[in-house]
């Protein structure tokens, strides 16, 4: 869409400055939705290979765990996903503080679009965990601090759903969505430190900005991958979502 | 007898923890792929 039919406020100027002009014209839905069309099968296209390259890393030319085995290789997918669960929830938050702050519909809506992933991931997580519990600590749940953490987070991405689903008028709705995931976030560090702050079954993190890996290489290598590959998708899936929320509101027209 | 560690591994044992958790991780995947289109073929039709 050509500058001069924006608002003042989208096309920069009159004394607002660069950074300010380009966070408000990609919160325009016709700047973003063209972005979107083209980002979308990239992503998807990245999340193929990336997940491939990373089931065959994870399968193939990661080694079989000495004291776990073959089970172990539920991780390529556990972590991952476990990760994602938590990262689109901080993503989700970030919109919604946004669409409450500068009152960005299209945040409210990129929060909206994020949920079913989050929650998808979050399910995934707990289901792949459990699977790997049963052969490795003779359980398929426990009620420790990470696991129980984890739950909550689920019902949080599905509180979000429902809530939003709730309310009919679209505004509503997005606000009081946007202040359900804001109390949600505390919840994020609660998962990430319970296996520091508790005692839990749940083993501590293998993986930490602060510390070289304790795992072989070739395993953190498929690890990575498979977590790109979740990335990936989850931004191609937001994406297309998003456009589809754009046109069922009536803000842009098929 | 080989001293080769896939021996100690029961293969049985584990592959249905395997397959269960990336089938079912990969076929929701799928289904949120196929609501998804089916979303998009609606969202088209809007007028």
């Amino acid at each position: 869409m050509p500058a001069k039919t924006l608002g003042p406020h989208l096309r920069g100027g009159d004394g607002i400055s660069p950074l300010r002009w380009n966070w408000l014209a990609y919160a325009s839905p016709v700047r973003f939705d063209p972005l979107a069309r083209h980002a979308a099968p990239w992503c998807f296209a990245a999340a193929a290979l990336l997940a491939l390259a990373g089931l065959w890393v994870g399968f193939f030319v990661a080694p079989t765990d000495a004291q776990q085995g073959e089970v172990y290789r539920i991780i390529f997918l556990h972590v991952p996903a476990a990760w994602m669960s938590m990262f689109l929830y901080l993503v989700m938050a970030g919109y919604c503080a946004l669409a409450l702050v500068l009152r960005t519909r299209l945040s409210a809506m990129m929060a909206s679009a994020l949920a079913p992933t989050g929650a998808l991931f979050t399910f995934i997580a707990l289901w792949t965990g459990a699977l790997w519990g049963r052969p490795t600590w003779g359980t398929w749940w426990v009620w420790d601090a990470r696991l129980t953490s984890e739950l909550i987070l689920l019902f949080l991405y599905l509180g979000f759903l429902a809530l939003e689903n709730a309310i009919d008028e679209p505004r509503r709705a997005e606000r009081a969505c946007a202040v359900l995931a804001l109390a949600g976030v505390v919840n994020i560090p609660v998962i990430y430190f319970s296996v520091q702050w508790w005692n839990t079954l749940h083993q501590g993190a293998s993986v930490s900005l602060t510390a070289a890996p304790s795992m072989a290489a070739t395993m953190l290598a498929g690890m990575l991958l498979m977590t790109l590959a979740c990335w990936a998708y989850a931004a191609g899936v937001a994406l297309v979502r998003v456009r589809c929320i754009l046109r069922e509101r009536g803000v842009l027209h098929p | 007898m080989r001293n080769d560690r896939r021996d100690t591994v029961n293969w049985s044992h584990h592959t249905p923890y395997i397959a269960g958790a990336f089938g079912v991780a990969f076929l929701l995947l799928g289904a949120e792929l196929a609501l998804l289109a089916a979303r998009v073929r609606r969202a088209r039709q809007r007028r």
